[in-house]
């Protein structure tokens, strides 16, 4: 028995609509890993331009907090700070507090839902660094609210409070010290992924030294 | 005594200018004596001579000699490493003290709110980690400028104690004629 005519004009017309349709699909899949792919290079790029940010910020205050302790080690031993005022003259209570480190790449990337576009181990050197960032955060917030307490300063007598920011300041240097390494580690590895990912990446100039001058006659 | 009645015309005028000349006089004096004293001598208590302003670093820095404008840059933060790498930490004494309106005056050249829009505005743009750290008192200055490796502070040159290492700014000390820190 011989096939109708509009048989095989149903099915060529049937696969053309199934192959235009998975086409269609594809390039809409492939669109979508492509905004995908370039929303987690440019999360990762801030990833890592807020983590140098934040080692320059620790950095920078560190040597700070390790001049103001020797300051409070000195006045300890020569009992030289009596009163809420000379301690104030002394030490200063503004240069007790942490630095101010940014997490605007982490929101941003929970809320856009970059995160979920990043492999395992990136997400999982990202929260740990910003799960010790809070954790210092909380943890220098909660010894800067101690040292300055009345019951600190007796009258004539203010050893408690320079004890209490030693403490409290040998504690922040600490924290410091391992935030400053946490930063070098993460920044090493997104920077390894970003550079196998083929992405140029900026040397942030502003805040690392200048390479050293040659000698004359070099 | 005469009465004004009695008195001739031309006698009445002679005394007339005499008294405007007197009132004048009187009202010169006034407005000189209200002129307000200007804000370097009161920061200076009024004695008219801005004190000198020494500029202090580490002992161990291996710097001893800066010209103004060099100065100046580490000061506005355009300079952050010193020439062997090493960081700048710089310390400034909050206000209000005589030493502080003399940077802000001959460094600086800005008012209060235009040093502190300065370093928000740098913070901002990421040019900087950190602003300037904060003294309370020429001995925290010096204290620190002498446990903090690469710091550098302003005092007063009455306050520098003999430990302390002066640098000369122009190849002047704050003790020279011509020392632009005054």
């Amino acid at each position: 028995m011989r096939k109708p005519a509009w048989l095989a004009e149903v099915i060529v017309q049937s696969i053309a609509v199934t192959v235009s349709i998975l086409l269609a699909l594809w390039v809409d899949q492939w669109k979508q890993r492509r905004a995908a792919r370039e929303l987690a290079t440019e999360s990762m790029s801030n990833f890592v331009t807020e983590i140098r940010q934040n080692e320059a910020r620790v950095d920078d205050i560190l040597l700070y907090h390790e001049g103001l302790r020797s300051i409070l080690q000195q006045a300890e031993k020569s009992h030289a700070i009596r009163t809420q005022a000379e301690f104030q003259s002394s030490i200063g209570i503004d240069g007790l507090r942490p630095p101010f480190l940014l997490q605007t790449a982490w929101q941003t990337a929970t809320l856009t839902g970059a995160l979920t576009h990043l492999d395992y181990e990136t997400v999982r050197v990202l929260s740990l660094t910003y799960t010790l960032q809070d954790r210092f955060r909380e943890d220098s917030r909660a010894g800067f609210q101690s040292i300055m307490q009345t019951s600190n300063f007796k009258p004539g007598d203010a050893d408690l409070a320079v004890r209490s920011a030693d403490n409290y300041l040998r504690e922040v240097v600490t924290s410091e010290n391992d935030l400053h390494a946490t930063y070098e580690q993460a920044e090493q590895v997104l920077s390894s992924k970003l550079t196998a990912m083929g992405v140029a990446q900026k040397t942030d100039s502003a805040h690392t030294p200048p390479p050293p001058q040659p000698t004359p006659g070099q | 005594m005469r009465s004004w009645k009695n008195v001739s015309g031309r006698a009445r005028e002679v005394i007339a200018q005499r008294c405007g000349t007197l009132v004048r006089l009187l009202l010169c004096c006034a407005c000189l004596l209200s002129v307000p004293v200007s804000h370097s001598d009161a920061q200076s208590g009024g004695s008219g001579a801005r004190q000198a302003v020494a500029i202090v670093v580490n002992p161990h820095s291996t710097v001893s000699n800066l010209s103004f404008e060099e100065l100046r840059r580490i000061f506005l933060g355009q300079q952050q490493f010193w020439a062997d790498r090493s960081k700048i930490t710089l310390l400034v004494r909050a206000p209000v003290a005589p030493e502080r309106a003399v940077v802000l005056d001959q460094i600086y050249r800005m008012d209060e709110d235009q040093f502190r829009q300065y370093w928000i505005g740098k913070m901002f743009r990421a040019e900087i980690a950190g602003g300037p750290k904060i003294v309370y008192s020429s001995d925290m200055a010096m204290n620190l400028v002498g446990a903090i490796p690469g710091s550098i502070a302003f005092v007063l040159a009455s306050a520098v104690t003999p430990n302390t290492k002066v640098l000369r700014i122009d190849g002047k000390l704050p003790s020279d004629a011509g020392y632009p820190l005054k």
